[in-house]
């Protein structure tokens, strides 16, 4: 049993509170990931879980216990570094066999252990060579090797993927999500790449500036995003903007914006005409716009607009279109490669009523989206 | 031709290191050949090629005991040394609250020429009144009598050459610490972290990451310091005036009239302790190398 709990956790650097007041609740064997920019504070908050940072305020729960002043050998939590941590002068099997040399495990016992987590991470026949004689795929694996010989409570990743290769990338999640259905750890996982996050992870804390933006699933943190931060982070290309008011015109509701008047659905939006009058952030998704003058069923929630193609990026599979509504306003949408668009054309958009993000101008938060789960508790 | 390209692309090679070159010839062939001369003559006789002042030198009472003492100044300074540093090293490294300031303290002795810190000692150990025979005599308030008469620290073999080498350890300590601290300082500090969180210790970590990972600037501290240690002058000269090394009998003997070609034996002598105990530690490195890495 090792379910983790944060409780109003914080933590100062001299005078720069880089975690601050953070609540999480992580699940016995549950793998979540902690996802946010460089320097938001995810290595800092997986070394105070491990032990090798002081938790300054708030409590650290592993399993029941009261984790904060229990030093990390006792802690049966273990850690993959960002940098792997490779003891250089000790060849692969060394590496792996540290800490249970350190806890004095028999020789036959720890000969087991290392057949079976080498046997678990394709490691054959590196035993005897040096970290610097391996591949960084090799180093990535032979870290995990090295932390799950241990049999640990948890595991904590600090952006194990983040030196390898696209391609090793892709392989090595797959393997990490095996691995983990195969352990059955609770797998705590630190990245800023929000593909990995979606890929992997059954919880996404998403973490900025030090703090809790959302925790939920990855499908809800993309589909109902809670703060702007959220809305903005998650997703590319990157969420459209525009600032608007909360209005009821011709018996419909939908928000008086600079770029006219965006209807809202009535099932999703149903408690919307209480909020008349609200000043509001809209956000809407590239791919929540579609171009396509013909399509056969447009929805009565469809907002047309008209745009000049100011843009064209490709993106291999489909293109990013930039498009002027006016002198200052712009909007970010996704065609399929074969339509054919040209720059300053004129194209005729459609945005969809049901997926609009509305957020409070001054909390930044989402109107509309109650939290599913909160945090913490 | 490509021949003649290669030689002139040569020619502007050398250049650069022409001045190293000359001064090398200078300092270093000119007197090693002029020392090799003269200790192949006997000058007294006007002969040469001889063996005569090897042999004479090599009976003599003086040089065999230069010869121990210089030996055991070896052995045990060099670890010394080397422990000293470590000790320092480490301190320094683990230490984040007082760093600058032990680091200063640390490199004081550097600062301080050598002749300085030996005359220094020279007055502190003088006999019948210096300050350490003061102090055992139970003159400062602050310490109990513990000896009955003065000592005469200098006269004495052991305490003489004793107080020699530690004044040059005292000396020498802040290079080897900071040999050993540079190759702390090249250890991903992450690794410490890793340890920990694998269970290990401070003392773990020290056996298994620390010291492994500091051989290389520990082989140097005991290769440049075995060397310093054999050629050692200023101390013993200035405080252990009747119990030479061998640099300081080179010293004595050169100042005799006549013993020009002995002292050049001693020399050479010296010369080749240095280059045996380097390639002995060369060798012992490489082969630790080669075991460690299977
Ligand atoms: N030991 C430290 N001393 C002072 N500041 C630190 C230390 N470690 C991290 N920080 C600061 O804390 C912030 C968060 O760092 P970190 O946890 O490494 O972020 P992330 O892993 O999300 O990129 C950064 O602004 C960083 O400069
Ligand atoms: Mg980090």
């Amino acid at each position: 049993m090792a379910e983790v709990v944060l409780k109003n956790i914080g933590k100062k650097f001299d005078d720069h509170q880089v975690i601050n007041n953070l609540n999480l609740l992580i699940g016995d064997g549950e793998f979540v990931t902690l996802l946010g920019p460089s320097g938001c504070g995810k290595t800092t908050l997986l070394r105070m879980i491990a032990g090798l940072e002081t938790v300054d305020n708030g409590d650290l729960i592993v399993g029941g216990k009261r984790y904060n002043d229990i030093p990390p050998r006792e802690r049966r939590i273990a850690m993959v570094f960002q940098s792997y941590a490779l003891f250089p002068h000790m060849t692969v099997r060394a590496n792996i066999l540290f800490g249970l040399k350190i806890q004095k495990v028999s020789p036959t016992r720890m000969q087991e252990k290392l057949e079976w987590v080498i046997a678990m991470l394709g490691l054959q026949d590196l035993e005897d060579r040096l970290p610097k004689e391996i591949s960084g795929g090799q180093r990535q694996r032979v870290a995990l090797a090295r932390a799950l010989v241990l049999d640990p409570d948890v595991l904590l990743l600090d952006e194990p993927l983040s030196n390898l290769d696209a391609a090793l990338r892709e392989m090595a999640m797959e393997e990490l999500k095996r691995i983990h259905r195969q352990v059955g750890k609770t797998i705590i996982y630190v990245t800023h790449n929000q593909v990995e996050a979606m890929t992997m992870s059954e919880r996404i804390a998403l973490l900025s500036g030090g703090e809790l933006e959302q925790y939920d699933e990855p499908r809800y943190v993309y589909d109902r995003p809670e703060t702007m931060f959220s809305a903005q982070f998650i997703g590319s290309p990157a969420i459209n903007f525009i600032d608007g008011v909360i209005a009821q015109k011709e018996n419909q509701i939908g928000i008086d914006s600079r770029i006219g008047f965006l209807l809202l659905d009535k099932e999703r939006f149903g408690r919307a005409g209480e909020f008349t009058g609200r000043k509001v952030k809209v956000g809407i998704r590239p791919q929540n716009i579609s171009y396509l003058e013909h399509r056969a069923a447009r929805r009565y929630s469809d907002t047309s607009l008209t745009i000049t193609v100011e843009l064209i990026e490709s993106l291999g599979d489909r293109s990013l279109i930039v498009g002027k509504v006016s002198d200052e306003i712009t909007v970010r949408f996704l065609i399929t490669r074969e339509a054919d668009i040209a720059l300053d054309q004129e194209v005729r958009i459609f945005i969809d009523g049901r997926r609009l993000h509305l957020f409070d101008p001054r909390t930044q938060k989402n109107i509309f989206a109650a939290r599913r789960k909160t945090s913490g508790e | 031709m490509t021949w003649k390209k290669t030689k002139i692309f040569k020619i502007q090679e050398i250049w650069p290191i022409l001045p190293a070159a000359l001064y090398l010839l200078g300092f270093l062939i000119i007197v090693l050949l002029y020392l090799l001369g003269l200790s192949f003559s006997n000058t007294a006789r006007g002969v040469f090629p001889t063996l005569e002042t090897y042999a004479e030198v090599f009976g003599m009472p003086e040089f065999r005991e230069a010869l121990l003492n210089t030996l055991v100044f070896v052995i045990i300074g060099t670890p010394l040394e080397l422990f000293v540093g470590l000790f320092l090293a480490l301190l320094l490294y683990k230490s984040f609250v007082l760093r600058n300031f032990i680091r200063s303290l640390v490199l004081i002795p550097l600062a301080i020429p050598a002749l300085v810190t030996a005359i220094i000692l020279f007055i502190l150990f003088d006999f019948p009144g210096g300050h350490v025979n003061h102090l055992l005599l139970g003159k400062y308030d602050a310490v109990p009598q513990i000896i009955q008469a003065p000592v005469n620290w200098r006269g004495a073999k052991i305490f003489s050459l004793g107080i020699s080498l530690l004044g040059k350890v005292w000396r020498d300590m802040p290079i080897s610490m900071l040999i050993i601290l540079s190759g702390l300082n090249s250890i991903d500090p992450e690794l410490f972290d890793a340890a920990r969180t694998m269970g290990a210790g401070l003392r773990q970590q020290l056996r298994r990451i620390i010291l492994p990972l500091i051989i290389p600037s520990m082989s140097a501290v005991v290769l440049l310091r075995s060397i310093e240690m054999w050629k050692e002058f200023i101390f013993p000269f200035v405080l252990a005036g009747q119990h030479n090394l061998l640099g300081t009998l080179i010293e004595s003997f050169y100042n005799n009239w006549g013993y020009a070609d002995k002292a050049a034996v001693v020399a050479l002598v010296l010369v080749g302790c240095i280059v045996c105990t380097s390639l002995l530690l060369i060798l012992a490195a490489e082969l630790n190398k080669r075991i460690v890495q299977g």
